[in-house]
């Protein structure tokens, strides 16, 4: 029996009054990797956001449903949200470099997390970095900023930061979409490896990276009002291959989106 | 037609350069003479060749500079209150128009009102602590703009990024806002420090003295500074004293210069890129 790390029932996000996204229910299997697809402005993000609570932070934003972390709804009263984020890690689109030096950087989410001892705060940065294959490409200049490194290489220190603070899952919101093809590669790469320690769940616009890396599609579709639904989810092959829905099998043979 | 808008806005331009080089000349030329050592480190004297200055000078430094730190201390804490923790829209415009309001009330207004409530209503009387409170709440509408603008530079995905890693409301202004947002704010605030040296009207009001032959030391001392020195000056009849206000005028500028050049250097020396990503 697999376990389930995180479970949305009836998860739906408002906007300032606008509902983006309707009655999610979803399991998240550990150790794997999700993909979550489907055209633009069906709430992708809006999920994300609502699996670690970073919806709480826009103006307007109103989640209505319950999201379980490892058995516990994370929007109960009295949750710590500060704590749900380091155990739900992010990773945003474009690569959000603090204008701090490369190791700054990683160590920023220990330090505010009160990590005091360098000893462990230089370890933890150290081996962020070779999780996320960017140490041997910074070692010898740590000290230097960091928007010395190419677009690439800030994404992989974003991931190398989020992986510093020791969390549990990792969402991933399109991070690949300003990436060159190689680059691309290193992260996922880099994914396939982490899923053996962690739950990844990625939003993709690329069908062939959910092909190449996920082993769960959660297909997300706009309804006639324009509101995105979870339409089809499922193990990637049959998604991908032999989807249910005809919106999925048009979507995913090119027709729409 | 192009041509003569063209012609009348270059002239708006060297108009007025043209006037302050004067002017700057014509200063130089009367007042350079009378800067010496004992002028800079003198005591105001009834005799004009005797005279000096130092008294002043403190009493100048010390207005500026307390009132630079008070009022950029309140700016600072009021813009962060603004930027991350008022969420009703309404209350924020609520806070920018008395912001407004409060740089378009008249300088004398506040020596006035800093006079009758620091200065007698709390007993501070007529001492640069009087002196420095109210101007430091004269410049605060130009220190609140520049560290406001400092921190709104701040990218929001920055600050997500940040609470996505755990930190609290007040971790993201503790590792985030201030340390970078703090240069900036305070090269922005130079406007402020150039405002609070310039000022006579509330200190006239305040201090009322336009001459004094002793050092103020302690904050509930007597005090003048450099600008009211040199109204007292130029309100004389014989020319010499016409001199020594340029003279004064200066001493003035190479304050406020002195001011600007280590703002610059500051601005260099801790500037940084932010992107919008």
């Amino acid at each position: 029996m697999v376990n389930i790390v995180i479970k949305t029932v009836g998860l739906t996000v408002y906007y300032g009054g606008r509902k983006v996204l309707e009655d999610v229910n979803v399991d998240i299997f550990e150790n794997s990797i999700s993909a979550v697809i489907g055209p633009s402005g069906t709430g992708k993000s809006s999920f994300l956001r609502s699996l670690n609570r970073l919806n709480d932070l826009i103006p307007g934003a109103k989640v209505v449903g319950e999201v379980y972390y490892r058995g516990k709804n994370i929007y109960d009263e009295g949750v710590n949200v500060y704590l749900i984020r380091t155990r739900i890690g992010m990773v945003f689109q474009r690569p959000t470099i603090f204008p701090m030096s490369i190791y700054e950087n990683v160590a920023f989410g220990l330090r505010i997390n009160n990590v005091k001892d360098e000893d462990v705060i230089y370890k933890r940065v150290r081996n962020a970095l070779v999780m996320a294959a960017l140490w041997d490409e910074v070692k010898d200049r740590l000290e230097e900023s960091a928007y010395n490194l190419s677009t690439g290489q800030q994404q992989r220190l974003c991931l190398a930061r989020t992986l510093a603070i020791e969390p549990d899952v990792l969402l991933l919101d399109e991070p690949t979409s300003y990436l060159d093809p190689k680059s691309t590669k290193k992260i996922e790469d880099v994914l396939l490896k982490l899923k053996n320690s962690y739950t990844i769940i990625i939003v993709t616009h690329s069908l062939s990276q959910a092909r190449r890396i996920s082993d769960y599609v959660l297909v997300f579709m706009p309804d006639d009002d324009n509101v995105g639904k979870l339409i089809e989810y499922g193990p990637s092959p049959q998604v991908l291959n032999s989807p249910v829905d005809p919106k999925t099998r048009e979507y995913v043979e090119g027709l729409i989106g | 037609m192009d041509r003569t808008v063209k012609y009348a806005s270059l002239a708006t331009l060297i108009i007025p350069i043209a006037i302050l080089t004067i002017f700057f000349i014509q200063v130089f030329i009367d007042g350079s003479k009378h800067i010496d050592l004992g002028f800079i480190l003198g005591s105001p004297s009834y005799d004009p060749g005797e005279t000096g200055i130092l008294p002043v000078i403190i009493g100048s430094i010390y207005i500026v500079g307390l009132s630079s730190i008070i009022s950029f201390l309140l700016g600072l804490g009021l813009s962060i209150y603004i930027v991350e923790f008022v969420e009703n829209e309404r209350i924020r415009d609520l806070v920018y128009f008395v912001i407004d309001m409060l740089a378009g009330v008249p300088s004398v207004v506040y020596g006035l009102v800093g006079l009758g409530f620091i200065g007698y209503v709390l007993g501070a009387g007529r001492s640069i602590l009087t002196g420095a409170i109210t101007m430091s709440f004269l410049i605060l509408p130009l220190t609140v703009v520049a560290t406001l603008e400092a921190f709104r530079s701040i990218p929001e995905s920055l600050k997500m990024t940040a609470y996505s890693l755990g930190a609290s409301r007040q971790e993201v202004v503790t590792n985030l806002l201030i340390p970078l947002g703090l240069s900036r704010a305070l090269t922005g605030s130079i406007l402020a420090v150039a405002r609070a040296l310039g000022e006579a009207a509330p200190i006239l009001v305040i201090s009322g003295l336009l001459f004094t032959k002793t050092i103020p030391l302690s904050l509930f001392d007597e005090f003048t500074v450099l600008p009211l020195y040199i109204f007292n000056l130029v309100t004389r009849p014989q020319p010499i004293y016409r001199e020594l206000a340029s003279a004064v005028i200066i001493v003035l500028i190479a304050i406020f210069m002195l001011v600007s050049i280590t703002s610059i250097y500051f601005r260099l020396r801790y500037s940084y890129r932010l992107y919008e990503v």
